[in-house]
């Protein structure tokens, strides 16, 4: 009974050749230190993305991406559909905690300086992986098309327009046209769910491989230290401390889920005024009280140009950040790193800001 | 009764319980999976429609009309009676046609033929086509399943 | 782990509890408002649709699985913990030994 377990790995192997990875996997140390509880968040976010991925195909199924139906759709899923009210809510609470853990990864690798030669490009790969996650949880968002979403996107693709130039054709790229309209869903579902996986999916081959290539990076102090760092196996050793912490959050987010469900508000009503309270979701909002206290004028300059202007710039910078970081021991290193600290902070004060 | 070697070792017991759990855990995952993706098909027990719609229907015609999601075929008999059938070949589910001159239901797709009361008489069709009852309760006429009270 | 598991058990148990509450009055209300056969109205005439199990069975059903799953993963997590003692102890064991394999 055993053998023909062996047997048929032999078998594969024979064909496949993975054998090697298998191998790989068992040698990959992964270093033990003060900070290896970081190590734990790349794969969390997998976790949630797989979960995504797996209610996404469940909910393809019944959800139906027009203007008339798509409303309709989303309350025969919560209404009608065996469990549908679970399975939408944990999608919508998955997408929550996946972008909570994308925060966290990129603040854990930036505040240790992981992204410092030879893994600059998987920083970079990172960013364009961290910018497609929030895209996922924007485009998402409208798919209920109920007023709020309708509003909250209304207002997310008008940012652009700020931009000088091409900022009107940004918009219009988004939107499929000058306003928010039944197009705009349709693009919006069709990003959500084949254009955004695919350029995910590449995107993440490349992170993955490149951390295998690299191996696992240590903080820049424990570096500097210079003692030699103990390690643990990555298989099974590291694996199996990473399915304790999988195990726990994927139990959080059921409970979570069945217990605080997400409601479903009435089809959106394209020539209603905007409704009380309208607001993007969580990830959005230290960038959306931004935008709301920058006074309307600069100088000469619209308020919202420079404000957008500003935060296209961050973000180019957050991308050449390893480029930029250089020199990590000095001087300019340590400013980055307290940098990292502050914009934590504003993020932090800014979200709770526009809540009140 | 004591055994003088253990079954299994320590680390056998403990994968395998692991093993078993793991596995368990994942059936009972798939059974909302299951239940998400395969709906209830809710067949409606009787449908209710305005008789004014079908009176006038002519000895030996047919008019349609909505059984859940499946076309119904209600049929006025030469005598003036009704009778009303599920009209989806009992073969391949394609919808039938009913040919007035011949007195026949026929199903396009491979051929099949039943006879005025439903009965399959050619082709492939295994069994004649589901009857329904016809009740008429002015100013209702109510079709029910066979099986319902 | 930094909580011991009877402390991790005992705070998801009151969670759960405390937001329990959050259900009742929705199912309540569902089922004093369902028909037999549901229609979805496209102009959507309906206002909020709140999200809750269609019957007690289904919430019953619902509590169990919660449960379960806590209780596997307590389970799966002593088991996982033991797994890790053990890999640890053998990579040890090969680190130190004289011929490293």
């Amino acid at each position: 009974m055993k053998n023909w377990g062996k047997e048929l790995v032999a078998w594969l192997d024979d064909r496949f050749g993975l054998s090697v990875i298998a191998q790989f996997l068992k040698d990959k140390p992964v270093p033990q230190h003060k900070h290896s509880v970081w190590y734990y968040t790349g794969s969390a976010i997998l976790v949630f993305f797989v979960i995504q991925v797996v209610t996404g195909f469940m909910l393809i199924l019944y959800y139906k991406p027009t203007l008339e139906e798509a409303n309709a759709s989303v309350a025969r899923i919560m209404t009608e559909v065996p469990l549908g009210w679970i399975i939408r809510s944990v999608h919508s609470w998955s997408a929550t905690f996946m972008i909570a853990f994308v925060f966290i990864h990129l603040f854990s690798i930036w505040l240790t300086k992981s992204y410092r030669k030879p893994r600059e490009i998987t920083w970079m790969s990172g960013v364009f992986l961290f910018a497609c996650s929030l895209f996922f949880g924007f485009t998402g968002y409208l798919l209920p098309w109920d007023d709020l979403s309708l509003a909250a996107t209304k207002v997310g693709t008008d940012i652009p327009r700020s931009i000088p130039v091409v900022g009107a054709w940004v918009t219009q790229l988004l939107r499929g046209g000058e306003d928010v309209t039944g197009d705009t869903l349709t693009r919006f579902f069709g990003i959500h769910v084949c254009i955004l996986p695919i350029f995910l999916f590449l995107l993440l081959a490349v992170h993955v491989y490149l951390i295998q290539k690299k191996g696992m990076s240590l903080p820049l102090e424990t570096e500097m230290n210079g003692k030699n760092v103990p390690t643990i196996p990555f298989w099974p050793n590291f694996v199996y401390r990473e399915m304790i912490v999988w195990l726990v959050l994927v139990g959080v987010l059921f409970s979570v889920a069945v217990l605080l469900p997400p409601s479903l508000d009435k089809q959106a009503d394209l020539m209603a005024g905007a409704p009380e309270g309208v607001k993007p979701e969580w990830y959005f909002l230290f960038l959306f009280q931004t935008l709301k206290i920058v006074p309307a004028r600069i100088l000469f300059v619209n308020g919202d140009t420079v404000a957008v202007l500003l935060m296209l710039l961050a973000g180019l910078l957050i991308f050449f950040l390893p480029v930029i970081d250089n020199k990590p021991t000095e001087r300019k290193g340590k400013i980055i790193t307290i940098l990292g600290y502050v914009l934590v902070i504003y993020a932090l004060i800014f979200s709770v800001w526009s809540l009140l | 009764m004591k055994l003088k070697h253990s079954l299994f070792t320590r680390r056998q017991f403990l994968n395998g319980l692991f093993s078993g759990w793991t596995a368990a855990l994942m059936a009972s995952l798939v059974y909302p999976v299951i239940k998400f993706i395969f709906p209830p098909y809710r067949e409606p027990e009787e449908v209710i429609l305005p008789f004014a719609d079908f009176e006038g229907m002519a000895p030996g015609s047919v008019k349609n009309f909505p059984w859940g999601s499946k076309p119904g075929i209600l049929k006025k008999n030469a005598d003036g009676t009704f009778i009303a059938f599920v009209g989806v070949c009992t073969h391949l589910d394609c919808n039938v046609t009913y040919l007035p001159d011949q007195k026949k239901f026929f199903c396009a797709c491979h051929d099949g033929w039943y006879d005025e009361y439903g009965t399959n008489i050619g082709g492939p069709p295994p069994r004649p086509l589901r009857r329904l009852i016809v009740e008429i309760a002015a100013p209702d006429l109510i079709i029910k399943r066979e099986d319902v009270e | 782990m930094k909580m011991s598991c009877r402390e991790v058990f005992l705070l998801i148990l009151a969670v759960s509890i405390c937001s329990s509450s959050l259900f009742y009055p929705t199912l309540l209300a569902q089922q004093s408002e369902r028909s037999p056969a549901p229609q979805i109205e496209t102009e959507g005439t309906q206002e909020v649709i709140e999200p809750a199990p269609k019957d007690i069975k289904e919430a019953v059903g619902i509590y169990v699985f919660l449960g379960w799953i806590w209780i596997s993963i307590f389970v799966l997590v002593y088991i996982l913990r033991q797994k890790i003692k053990e890999a640890d102890r053998i990579y040890r064991l090969r680190f130190f030994s004289p011929g490293k394999s």
